[in-house]
């Protein structure tokens, strides 16, 4: 396999233990290089032990992972040179004045781009001597981006970027990870609860639902293989249709039910049939699948 | 390199307010002057001293702080992810700010400490009476402790693991340890051995603690609790190792055999056929071990907590030894022990606590054990049931000399030196007699000696009839021969000191001259016997059938006083010592051995049993 093969990260069965707790249980996942690669969960879903994990910050209990070709928890140190890495938490020292912290990352990072990282302050409009801990939250997390975006990273890994953030701030965010798509084609693994946000910028997605991922494949093939069908009364006979459902729900008078592996052939075949009054079909946002798959048992 | 230095940079960038609060407190040693009921006190002094206790406080206070903190804060903070997703090591993050950490310190102490002290230089030197960098190292030392020790204790109770529990019945356990490391060497005696053994483990320690926050953060990482169970599991592994090699050391240290000595110094009790043998150990510094030796089997048997036959006695029938086991050398109290050494050879734990500076003495069965300490409390015990037995206070004590013996195992005599301590003279006041009746409980007092001499010497006759009483004057010596209950003079004779005087079995005194050739005379009974040239020599012993033993340091003479004729002349110069008689034994009685054999150090490194009347020499062991 060559360098351009190589995924940008593979997780490979991994579990994390807290105590008797599994946070995450066996997770595998892919993320091709140039890819945007969304992991979507619930709170506690355990996204942010496998990101923690993946970036060799905690030790998995079992697995193996690999980004950009090399084992995470061995070569941490050497693969952090080429990922830029927005945590969930602002973790930089709030005593630190923001051109500190950038001094400081220029001090660490050979490819450190002192220019990107200044043009992106003036973008967001964040003075250079404010104190970290003097910034408010989508402030925090915008400094975070240009830090991490400034080191010319081959993979940018955003951990619940946009969580606290207003529109204008997610936007702000979103919109310069699209600019550094544009420009360099860096593959971005991002973990999130904005699905507006980032059904728009998505490759793949993934969804993690008590610490295991139920579901992992790219967004188009995702979205046209869920549809919502609703009828206007019921019981409908689906499986005879083989239509895989993910939810089946009364609505009104009738019944609406998701399926995950809709075609239009056997709609029309089940629409045709003389028991069934009326059948519309719907498509779903990201939004509303994750819902049916991840949302609908709590 | 520069990613340590990044790091160091970034943590002294964060710590201005810091150095500002060690600037303003600067000025606080000279602002106190000027406070009314400071203003008596000269203002140098005040500068100097206020200067130093600040500049110390302040630094110690400030080590302990940045311990617990530097690591530990970004742990519960949740910003250790900070440092982890930059390509820094762990060992880059832990030296970085672990050397953010010692600078901070001695900014802060010198900006504290040098304004005080440039004040008043020769103030501080004579109120703190130290060298600047002894004074240096010992802060400096200190401050480094407790960083090291505030980060081990910051991560563990930071992390609120469970794990806090065992590691602390780690460390008692860890505490446990090093007192049975260094318990048997204070044991031995060896001041030297268990300071340097000491400080191997402290700089051990302190390598452990230096070496561990690179370990933790390289396998804890950015975890709370990966980081107390990575540390957690370095440190005690790391110790466990430094513990379990320095009790191996301990433990060769402490196993040493009569052949393990370096220097062999022996003493010989007149009756039966154990021996003292005890000296200092070979490679081992100055660890000291005291053994029972047998010279009739060639066993030997270890006396631990004693470092020579000083503080021990045998029973007279030769098979009950009591001794004093100190728990260290600078112990000033001990626990007796007791010892068969030719049947169980276990030590027995009598649970008689005595000072020092006791004497004790057994009964000549071995089955009672008497103890009079600094005070003159006198109390006589039954060993088999450990119970004391009854107590006296005798009056007029001096810790100069206390002699005492069972004359039957119910009745003590005493002897004690008058003068308080510490007049060493006793020209005005001699020696009282006591006997206490154990079953009676009363102390009687039978007798005084008189004596105008500075120094004094007592031998009882075996069967305690009679004493010998040498005076040793400034010029002069006189040997009397008294009643050894009441005092009375029978027998007066000129001496030349205590080891030149003794009492024969048959009562009279024998002493020992030199002339200026070294020739030396014995006289006894009217007979004058000339016994040879010598530099040294002194009566080792008596002998039955009326022949004595004398030796210097290489010779050995026998003489038959009987007959007024030497019997043997053994020289041999490589003979470096004799045993020594237990001339300052508590029990004051001599007694005639029948088949004694003086032990001999030979320099070559090997101890002989020598038989006096035909001059042959039976190796015991070489060292």
């Amino acid at each position: 396999m060559n360098h351009a093969e190589t995924p940008a990260i593979r997780i490979d069965g991994m579990t994390v233990r807290y105590g008797r707790r599994v946070a995450v249980d066996t997770a595998s996942l892919t993320v091709p290089r140039g890819s945007v690669y969304a992991l979507l969960g619930r709170n506690g879903a355990g996204k942010s032990s496998l990101v923690r994990c993946a970036l060799g910050q905690q030790r998995a209990t079992s697995g193996n992972t690999e980004v950009l070709g090399e084992d995470s928890w061995k070569h941490r140190t050497r693969l952090m040179e080429r990922i830029g890495v927005v945590a969930e938490d602002a973790d930089a020292p709030p005593e630190m004045r923001v051109q500190q912290l950038a001094d400081f990352c220029a001090s660490l990072y050979s490819r450190f781009d002192t220019k990107a990282f200044d043009a992106r302050l003036d973008r967001f409009g964040i003075a250079k001597q404010t104190r970290f801990g003097d910034l408010s939250k989508g402030q925090k997390k915008q400094v975070s981006l240009a830090l991490a975006l400034a080191t010319t990273p081959e993979l940018i890994v955003l951990d619940d970027p946009t969580l606290g953030l207003d529109v204008v701030a997610r936007k702000s965010l979103f919109d310069e990870v699209i600019a550094e798509l544009a420009d360099r084609g860096t593959t971005v693994f991002l973990t999130t609860h904005d699905l507006t946000g980032v059904e728009h910028i998505a490759d793949r997605v993934a969804i993690m639902n008590d610490g295991r991922i139920v579901l992992e494949e790219e967004l188009e093939t995702l979205k046209a293989r869920f549809r919502r069908i609703r009828f206007a009364a019921q019981p409908v006979a689906l499986d005879a249709a083989s239509f895989r459902t993910a939810l089946v729900r009364n609505w009104g008078a009738g019944t609406e039910a998701i399926v995950s592996n809709y075609d239009d052939l056997a709609f029309e075949r089940l629409r045709s049939n003389a028991t069934i009054q009326s059948a519309d079909v719907s498509a779903m946002s990201l939004e509303e699948i994750f819902i049916a798959v991840a949302g609908e048992k709590q | 390199m520069s990613h340590v230095l990044a790091i160091a940079r970034r943590d002294l960038a964060e710590r201005t307010s810091v150095f500002i609060a060690a600037a303003v407190l600067a000025v606080l040693p000279f602002v106190l002057p000027a406070v009314p009921g400071v203003r008596a006190f000269s203002y140098t002094d005040v500068v100097t001293t206020v200067g130093a206790i600040v500049a110390i406080g302040f630094t110690l206070g400030l080590a302990l702080v940045l311990g617990v903190t530097m690591i530990g804060r970004d742990l519960s903070e949740k910003r250790m992810s900070f440092y982890f997703s930059k390509p820094l090591s762990a060992s880059a993050i832990w030296f970085g700010k672990l050397i953010a950490a010692i600078v901070t310190l001695v900014v802060c102490f010198v900006v504290l400490f040098f304004p005080s002290y440039l004040a008043g230089t020769t103030s501080w030197q004579r109120s703190w009476n130290l060298e600047l960098p002894v004074a240096f190292a010992i802060v400096g030392g200190a401050a480094l402790v407790l960083l090291l020790f505030g980060h081990v204790f910051g991560t563990m109770f930071r992390s609120k693991s469970p794990l806090v529990a065992l590691d602390v019945a780690l460390m008692a356990g860890a505490a446990l340890a090093i007192a049975a490391i260094i318990r048997p060497l204070l044991e031995g005696f060896a001041g030297d051995l268990t300071t340097r053994v000491a400080f191997t483990l402290f700089a051990a320690l302190m390598l452990i603690l230096l070496a561990c926050g690179a370990w933790q953060l390289a396998h804890g990482r950015a975890d709370r609790r990966q980081n107390h169970y990575a540390l957690s599991r370095f440190v005690w592994v790391s110790l466990a190792i430094v513990l379990v090699v320095a009790g191996l050391f301990t433990a060769w240290v402490v196993n040493v055999s009569p052949s393990d000595l370096k220097t062999v110094n022996v003493s010989q009790p007149e009756e039966g056929s154990w021996s003292f043998v005890f000296g200092q150990a070979k490679h081992r510094m100055d660890y000291h071990a005291l053994f029972l030796y047998d010279l009739a089997s060639g066993k030997s048997m270890r006396l631990h907590g004693i470092r020579s036959w000083f503080s021990s006695g045998l029973s007279r029938d030769g098979r009950t030894v009591a001794y004093l086991q100190l728990p260290d050398y600078r112990a000033m109290e001990g626990e007796l022990y007791t010892v068969q050494p030719g049947t169980s050879g276990e030590s027995v734990d009598t649970q008689i606590a005595v000072s020092r500076y006791s004497e004790f003495v057994l009964s000549d069965d071995g089955a009672r054990l008497a103890v009079i300490d600094g005070n003159g409390l006198l109390t006589a015990y039954e060993l088999a049931s450990k119970k004391a037995l009854a107590s006296v206070r005798v009056p007029n004590t001096a810790r100069t000399m206390r002699r005492l013996f069972f004359v039957s195992p119910e009745l003590l005599r005493i002897y004690i030196q008058s003068p308080q301590f510490p007049t060493m003279k006793v020209a005005e006041h001699g020696v009282d007699i006591y006997e206490f009746d154990v079953r009676a409980r009363s102390l009687a007092h039978t007798g005084q000696l008189r004596t105008d001499a500075k120094h004094l010497g007592l031998a009882v006759s075996a069967d305690g009839k009679r004493a010998l009483m040498v005076a040793d004057r400034d010029s002069s010596a006189t040997a009397r021969i008294v009643d050894a209950r009441t005092g009375q003079l029978i027998a007066e004779a000129p001496a030349e000191g205590l080891m030149h005087t003794t009492l024969l079995a048959d009562g009279s005194i024998a002493t020992l001259k030199k002339d200026a050739s070294m020739q030396w005379t014995l006289n006894t009974g009217g007979k004058q016997i000339p016994v040879g040239k010598s530099t040294q020599l002194f009566f080792a012993r008596e002998l039955a059938g009326g022949r004595l033993v004398l030796n210097g340091a290489s010779n050995l003479v026998v003489v038959d006083y009987v007959h007024g004729a030497v019997l043997r002349t053994d020289f041999d110069s490589a003979m470096t010592s004799f045993s020594y008689p237990q001339w300052y034994a508590a029990d004051p009685r001599r007694s005639v051995a029948d088949a004694s054999q003086p032990l001999a150090v030979h320099q070559k490194g090997v101890l002989y049993a020598m038989q006096p009347l035909s001059g042959e020499k039976k190796e015991m062991f070489r060292f």
